[in-house]
């Protein structure tokens, strides 16, 4: 069994309250705090990222896509080069360049992403998305979806909201700023994603080695 | 395990061969009536012996009219669920007939049931949460909750059955013919994704988490009446601050009138729409009215007025627009398994908001603040993260 499941997670947190068997905290108690906990994490880091595909219908412009939030959009086109579209906001319709009928922008909107141009046919689309766990652990055994790196961060969120019903609020305080300063740097060192500039990649233009004697 | 059921693990009768069974779906394709079918789980003796909350979605993709398939359902005997209904077996369960959804308690004789108020569409998912709270009435009620979204934002209808019986049950149905049905009939689609987790934002579910934290387990100090309140309250706060409820309303311009009425919170922007290309409007301030140029007779800039929009040239005729607005939430939640309307990576904020009013109402103002700053803080950072929406500028395509 990898680590951690459900009960490795509550034994943690039973470990920071110095409760190690349920008395004032209950199992199911504690197992809320951990799956809004793993929720939370999901939610503030987008750590739970995929890919969707999806395709347009014609002269609808909108396409559902129920996520947290849809992070960029690829246009794959039947034969040819896939391309990213460049993200634009409602007011920008219509005053875009388009240089053809296929999807070259897109906006979120109501948990739906609109396409511009207005799709006059079926286009095929990669939808990269970060989304909510789907499963609530419930058995023991149970293992957390979010990736490895972020799964501690749980132990943290359920500390402070159990802390919460024993009314240590300065305890509360101190653990959930702890659990959004680590959050914070962890989406920091793995979701921040920049695209390289071209300074990146200068060298000098010209070396030349003289030799000294 | 957890409870995600995997279709595979059912016991399966398909003698008509109109089934294909995988993990997550079951494809159907032209059960008839006549035809001897169904996908069943034995969960064991009285397993199902107190509330229970189940979800799944399906999509109807063919019909012929008078059709019937049972798309979930709990029995204590194994058969057709037509047969066994016809049989006086006591059993509930909702089926698809005619475009129509039933929910339906059958106790012996006597059937229990409500539909669906308006048609439902072929090629459409539809998600399901199927609800037993025994807490209301004598013997419990069953709800159907009938959504066309995922995350349950957008409630088609809430089927509400008044249970006559208080009854335990064995056998989960993931889908049934009739089985004793005249025939000459066929319903193809596909049922899936079957989970008995429960909903964790249900009021009921937000009213536990809300105890959670101020250690009462059971209505003394704050009322069950009184923390809906709260929930209620918490569930618009979030959607004023956020502006998280988003929509697309379509309206008309009215000739020789400026203003548009629109229903929301706030418009955020205005996209006209013509026979050809749609164009978003540019908003502008009353102050800036008749000041610019303009190349046609068309709507070309909008400001915000109360509850209206004003469009700028005065509109010469009735012309169509597309209002993305921030919406409010139209219903109060009073049921124990109604969820809010806002979306669900907003509704565990609910939660922090009714916790630090609660404590309010303890004279706890100190540690009032604290939670509520946090929530306040949390509700700016979802905001900011998930609601505003930067566009690609030319820093994010620059390249070697």
């Amino acid at each position: 069994m990898a680590w951690p499941d459900l009960s490795d997670i509550r034994n943690r947190v039973r470990d920071t309250l110095n409760e190690s068997t349920a008395l004032f905290w209950t199992d199911a108690e504690l197992n809320r705090f951990i799956n809004d906990g793993e929720r939370d994490v999901a939610i503030k880091s987008l750590c739970l990222e995929s890919i969707l595909s999806k395709t347009t219908t014609a002269s609808t412009r909108t396409i559902d896509i129920y996520r947290v939030k849809v992070l960029h959009i690829e246009y794959i086109p039947a034969s040819g080069t896939p391309i990213g579209l460049v993200k634009i906001i409602p007011k920008q319709l219509g005053h875009l360049n388009l240089n053809t009928t296929i999807p070259q922008y897109w906006f979120p909107w109501a948990k739906k992403i609109g396409i511009e141009p207005l799709p006059d046919a079926a286009y095929d689309l990669n939808v990269y998305v970060a989304s909510l766990p789907t499963i609530e652990m419930s058995a023991d055994t149970d293992e957390p979806q979010i990736p490895d790196e972020f799964q501690e961060l749980i132990i943290q969120y359920a500390i402070w909201k159990a802390l919460c019903k024993d009314g240590l609020f300065q305890g509360v305080a101190d653990i959930y700023n702890d659990y959004i300063y680590r959050l914070q740097f962890i989406r920091e060192n793995i979701i921040r994603r920049y695209s390289d500039n071209k300074y990146e990649f200068k060298i000098p233009d010209k070396v030349s080695i003289t030799s000294q004697s | 395990m957890s409870n995600a059921q995997d279709y595979t693990g059912y016991t399966e009768k398909d003698t008509a061969t109109v089934l294909t069974v995988a993990a997550s779906t079951i494809t159907v394709a032209s059960l008839d009536s006549d035809e001897e079918v169904y996908v069943t789980y034995d969960f064991t003796a009285s397993y199902f012996s107190e509330d229970f909350e189940h979800t799944l979605n399906f999509e109807c993709t063919a019909t012929t009219g008078s059709e019937i398939c049972y798309l979930w359902a709990m029995c204590d005997t194994v058969d057709e669920i037509g047969a066994l209904i016809t049989a006086d077996t006591d059993l509930l369960t909702v089926y698809w007939t005619n475009a129509t959804l039933t929910l339906l308690e059958q106790n012996g004789a006597s059937g229990t049931d409500d539909s669906s108020a308006a048609a439902l569409s072929e090629d459409t998912t539809y998600y399901l949460r199927i609800v037993r709270d025994e807490s209301v009435g004598t013997y419990g009620t069953l709800y159907c909750y009938i959504y066309t979204d995922p995350s349950y934002m957008t409630l088609v209808d809430k089927l509400t059955v008044t249970l006559t019986e208080k009854k335990n049950f064995r056998y989960l149905y993931a889908v049934s013919g009739q089985g004793d049905g005249g025939g000459g009939v066929a319903w193809s689609g596909t049922i899936n994704d079957l989970v008995t987790d429960v909903y964790p934002y249900t009021l009921e579910n937000m009213r536990t988490r809300i105890r959670d934290l101020i250690n009462e387990s059971t209505a003394l100090f704050w009322t069950d009446a009184e923390l809906n309140r709260l929930i209620n309250d918490g569930e618009r706060d979030v959607a004023i601050k956020s502006l998280c409820l988003e929509s697309i309303d379509s309206l008309s311009t009215t000739d020789a009138i400026r203003l548009v009425a629109f229903t929301g919170y706030k418009a955020i922007y205005l996209e006209y729409v013509p026979s050809g290309t749609n164009r978003g409007l540019v908003e502008i301030l009353p102050v800036q009215l008749g000041r610019f140029p303009f190349n046609s007779t068309e709507p070309q800039y909008w400001f915000e007025n109360g509850l209206n929009v004003g469009i700028d040239p005065l509109p010469d005729a009735t012309y169509t627009l597309n209002a993305y607005v921030a919406d409010y939430p139209s219903t109060e939640m009073s049921a124990n398994p109604d969820i809010p309307q806002i979306p669900d990576d907003f509704r565990p904020l609910i939660v922090l908001y009714a916790y630090g009013r609660a404590l309010q109402k303890e004279g706890r103002f100190p540690q009032a603040r604290l939670i509520l700053s946090i929530y306040n803080n949390e509700l700016l950072y979802s905001k900011m993260d998930r609601i505003i929406n930067i566009p690609t500028d030319k820093e994010g395509f620059k390249h070697n």
